[in-house]
């Protein structure tokens, strides 16, 4: 037998030593391990060993655990919480200026953060609203198509009545498909984009169904419209009940309202406003060869994997059809995915948000509270060294650097909630109606019933608790009692870490100046190109065929008309894109459609060779002109003899145009062939109006338009508007830059100006004495404008630098062609800066100036 | 009176308690049940039962000498309080009474 003593298993013990309450520790202790020995004598070390961890296990209860239950020490905590914030407020109250300047910049950093966070996360976050939405999913199938496996957001129509038919675990299948429909009322009518759709709709997506039943459109002869169209159909009146005709491709039907939905959010990639039944889509076409998007909702609790599993064996059914289109396998993709992943999945529903203004936004708001922060850094540093016998005080009384610490975060932490609540105000009453008025969005702050929004107002609250109080806190609670009350502590000291975040500051302010600058200049530049062709005193007209002539004609008899053009297609209103192909090579470019005389009305100047020629009936046919572009394109040395293939069709070069400006600017031309037609084949006529007569022309046009034409409606439009969206779209960026970068300048000068003031302030007794032995104030403030005006100039120089590189990227991305960053930009920039500084200082040395030493030597 | 009231447990344990006299702390306790009725408790049910009379003013405890086994550790013995004497008898006497109720003659099915 060996003599070893067996002992209870050491994890037990230790666990039993760290859990219990050390007021019961000795006698549960001693209460187990007697228990252990017994046990080992009766039934043995294993026996034992187990009896006793368990035990330990068994014990382990509420009444034995050790806790902190000393309420006194408690409410203790709190009153100390309470004394943080009373002297907090007082702080803050005591030192109003710099309070109010870290709260103004704060705050509107705040309101630019909200502004880029609704934004982003309304183009981020979609479909997301609907209650059963992590159910439903986009079907999609695989396909080889243009020598790859793609995905396709759709199915043939019939393998998508199968899975409504066939499948257990799918609840409900919803086929949506869109295309233009022309709804006509008594006397007017519209062109909308119709969703065609099950009755299902309803029961899967959570639209809310204002007037009808949504059962209604089980039937054929029902249809649903939004709620705001409704409005714009009829008015205030009952929509249920009311009939319209709507035209769908060449058939006209008879329709009744029988449901009208309220609106579907924004960030919904289902967006209809008119909603008719499936049946009018395909009408009569082969339910195998047409195709729609369906979506799947499936039963609860379903696996995904698991439907997936069987829909596969629908491959084969689609495959059996004998149709072009072979599968590959079939998908499912998630309907909040569904918008992100656009691009991957082709004809899908939904689209990718577009990055560049999400990317700008969040770059401004960074830098606003990138700027603010330091902002606050340094004017919180600055403010707390004054405070600094305070701290030594408190120190030798006994107060522990952590518990300073916590004073400072206090502080900061009562600023940063003031300054969150006043940005939130600032963003709901300015910046977020001012963006959307900008951009053409509908954002609003919704504090109250937006988690994500919450959540993100909460984590800046603490975020700019820390990244700005953090180091001044640190900074300040570091310094020794002794030698703060001996004098020994330099206050007043270099401080290159703030003269570091001032300079950066600058930096940024200068390249957002440069940026708005720029962009003012890119504007004008735009806004003053000429487009390539003459925009000015041209109305556009649309027509059919059939009363084409009857129309031109009677207009042509209108006094205010100087000259008619006719085409297909009107410049920068219709895109037409075709491959074209000159002996190999073959490009794709712009193919326009008009008679012989449109290129010439247009004034799009000639490079060589002709106009078309009204009078050669060979130019309608085989004669085509092209732009300059093309000729580079193409690489041709001479345009003369030169054949083009369209269509397969050869066509004869006749003549080269001056580049215009076909799409945006910011596409730059492309190859672009004018091809005449007879006046049979087109559409579209452009009359050069008397000038300053085009608005009273058009409606004279109007007027004119319904003798000829009461069915369908007047659609006009000026020549010189095509382009006024993408204006539009510059200007709106142009104001944000500007307004970013008066906010950048704002914040960095009210940085400096606490800066200098504090600085000034400091010294202000040394500043008396020296007074009154009869310095200047510029002598006493020499050493100031020294520091401070080394930052800003070394700012400009290194902002200069930095802002060639970034201002240059953020124009090509936004511009395209835009004009150098040069000079005249950085110029403006640096001269506006320093002028904003110079200024500051000034203001401060106006104090300086103005005092009377007697007031600052008598306190204290 | 709804205080005085006691489970099954705890009326074992106090009845263990006032009998072993002098000794009576958690292992002893829970050795004499073991012995006495042939059950088999945890200490921590024991220990957590103890606490509660002693809560309730039937026992009173006060730390006592230690051991070998116990590791130099000290244990803690429990004696039965005045007030926790009254309980037992009381629980008795409800009981006896009904006890005594019950009818001598089998009129009880007790064969099912």
């Amino acid at each position: 037998m060996s003599d070893r003593i067996e002992k209870p298993p050491r994890w037990a013990d230790r666990f039993l030593g760290w859990y219990c309450n050390p007021k019961l520790l000795e006698q549960i202790q001693g209460d187990v391990h007697e228990l252990f020995y017994w046990r080992l004598e009766e039934k043995g070390i294993k026996q034992a060993k187990r009896s006793f961890a368990w035990d330990v296990i068994r014990l382990f209860r509420w009444s034995n655990i050790k806790r902190k239950s000393n309420k006194t020490q408690n409410s203790n905590n709190i009153g100390m919480f309470k004394n943080y914030f009373k002297i907090g407020l007082r702080n803050l109250w005591k030192q109003r200026m710099p309070s109010t300047i870290n709260m103004i910049g704060l705050s509107l950093a705040v309101g630019c953060c909200l502004v880029a966070f609704k934004y982003i996360e309304f183009q981020l976050v979609r479909d997301s609203f609907h209650e059963n939405g992590d159910r439903i999913y986009l079907g999609t199938h695989q396909a080889f198509e243009e020598n790859d496996v793609h995905e396709y957001g759709y199915f043939s129509w019939a393998i998508g009545d199968l899975i409504r038919e066939n499948y257990a675990g799918v609840k409900n299948v919803v086929q949506y498909n869109t295309r233009g429909v022309e709804v006509n009322l008594t006397n007017r009518s519209f062109g909308e984009y119709a969703a065609f759709t099950t009755k299902e709709y309803f029961d899967v997506f959570s639209f809310d169904v204002l007037y009808g039943e949504k059962e209604v459109l089980a039937g054929k002869d029902k249809i649903g419209l939004a709620e705001q169209t409704a409005k714009r159909y009829f008015n205030d009146e009952y929509p249920i009940g009311k009939t319209v005709a709507i035209t769908i491709g060449s058939e006209s039907y008879e329709f009744e309202v029988g449901v009208v939905f309220e609106e579907a959010p924004n960030n919904s990639s289902l967006r209809p406003e008119v909603i008719i039944h499936p049946d009018f889509y395909t009408v009569d076409a082969d339910p195998k060869e047409t195709t729609a998007n369906f979506f799947l909702e499936l039963e609860e609790g379903v696996a995904v994997q698991e439907v997936l599993g069987q829909l596969q064996s629908l491959v084969e059914v689609q495959n059996g059809f004998n149709l072009d289109r072979k599968y590959e396998a079939i998908g499912l993709e998630p309907l909040t995915t569904m918008a992100k992943n656009a691009d991957r999945i082709r004809y899908g529903i939904g689209s990718v948000p577009p990055m560049a203004p999400m990317i700008l936004l969040a770059c401004i708001a960074s830098f606003m509270l990138i700027l603010a922060t330091f902002n606050y850094i340094n004017i919180a540093t600055a403010m707390a060294t004054r405070r600094i016998k305070e701290i030594g005080i408190r120190k030798v009384i006994g107060s522990k650097r952590g518990q300073l610490v916590v004073q400072f975060l206090t502080e900061n932490f009562i600023l940063c909630a003031l300054a969150i609540s006043v940005g939130c105000l600032l963003a709901a009453g300015f910046f977020i109606p001012k963006f959307n008025v900008i951009s053409g969005s509908t954002l609003e702050l919704d504090i109250l019933n937006h988690a994500n929004l919450q959540i993100f107002l909460l984590g800046l609250l603490f975020f700019l608790t820390f990244a700005s109080g953090a180091y001044p806190a640190f900074f300040v609670s570091r310094f020794k009692p002794v030698r703060i009350f001996r004098g020994a502590e330099k206050v007043g000291g270099k401080r290159r870490f703030t003269m570091a975040l001032l300079t950066f500051q600058f930096v940024l302010a200068m390249i957002t100046i440069v940026a708005g600058v720029s962009s003012v200049q890119n504007n004008n530049l735009y806004e003053s190109k000429a487009w390539g062709y003459n925009q000015n005193d041209k109305l556009v007209v649309n027509l059919s065929k059939e009363n084409f002539q009857a129309f031109r004609s009677e207009a042509m008899k209108n006094p205010n008309v100087l000259d008619v053009a006719a085409s297909f297609n009107s410049l920068n209103n219709h895109w037409d894109f075709r491959k074209m192909k000159v002996g190999e090579l073959e490009y794709e470019g712009q193919y326009l459609r008009s008679d012989a005389y449109y290129p010439e009305f247009m004034e799009i100047p000639l490079v060589e060779g002709r106009y078309f020629d009204k009078k050669l009936p060979s130019d309608l046919t085989s004669a085509v002109l092209v732009n300059e572009a093309f000729v580079k394109a193409f690489q041709l040395e001479d345009f003369v003899g030169t054949t083009v293939t369209i269509d397969s069709a050869n066509f004869q070069v006749v003549g080269v145009l001056k580049d215009y400006f076909y799409s945006s600017f910011q596409d730059g031309i492309e190859p672009a062939v004018f091809k005449a037609e007879a006046d049979s084949l087109l559409t579209t006529l452009t009359f050069q109006a008397r000038s300053g007569t085009m608005i009273a022309l058009r409606d004279e046009l109007e007027e004119t338009w319904s003798k000829v034409d009461s069915e369908t409606a007047f659609s006009a439009h000026f020549q010189s508007d095509v382009r006024e969206r993408e204006f539009e779209d510059m200007r709106g960026l142009r104001n944000v830059l500007v307004f970013t970068a008066s906010l950048a300048v704002l914040l960095s000068a009210m940085g400096l100006f606490g800066l200098v003031s504090l600085s000034i302030s400091a010294r202000f007794k040394d500043f008396g004495i020296k007074k009154v032995l009869g310095a200047s104030a510029l002598s006493l403030l020499r050493d100031v404008y020294k520091r401070f005006s080394f930052i800003v100039l070394f700012a400009v120089v290194a902002g200069s630098l930095l802002a060639v590189k970034v201002v240059s990227l953020l124009l090509v991305s936004v511009y395209g062609e835009h004009l150098p960053v040069d000079i005249i930009p950085l110029g403006l920039a640096s001269l506006l800066l320093l002028i904003v500084a110079a200024l500051t200082i000034n203001i401060q040395m106006r104090r300086v100036r103005l005092m009377n030493p007697a007031e600052t030597l008598r306190t204290e | 009176m709804k205080g005085t009231n006691i489970g099954e447990l705890e009326e074992l344990v106090l009845l263990v308690v006032g009998v072993l006299y002098e000794g009576a702390y958690g292992v002893s306790v829970l050795k004499e049940i073991k012995e006495q009725t042939g059950r088999e408790v945890n200490i921590s049910a024991v220990h957590a039962v103890m606490n509660r009379l002693e809560e309730k003013g039937f026992l009173r405890s006060e730390m006592g000498g230690s051991s070998s086994t116990r590791g130099g550790r000290r244990k803690r013995n429990y004696y039965l309080t005045s007030s926790g004497r009254a309980t037992l008898d009381q629980v008795r006497t409800v009981r006896e009474k009904l006890y005594n109720q019950l009818s001598p003659s089998g009129s009880y099915s007790f064969s099912q």
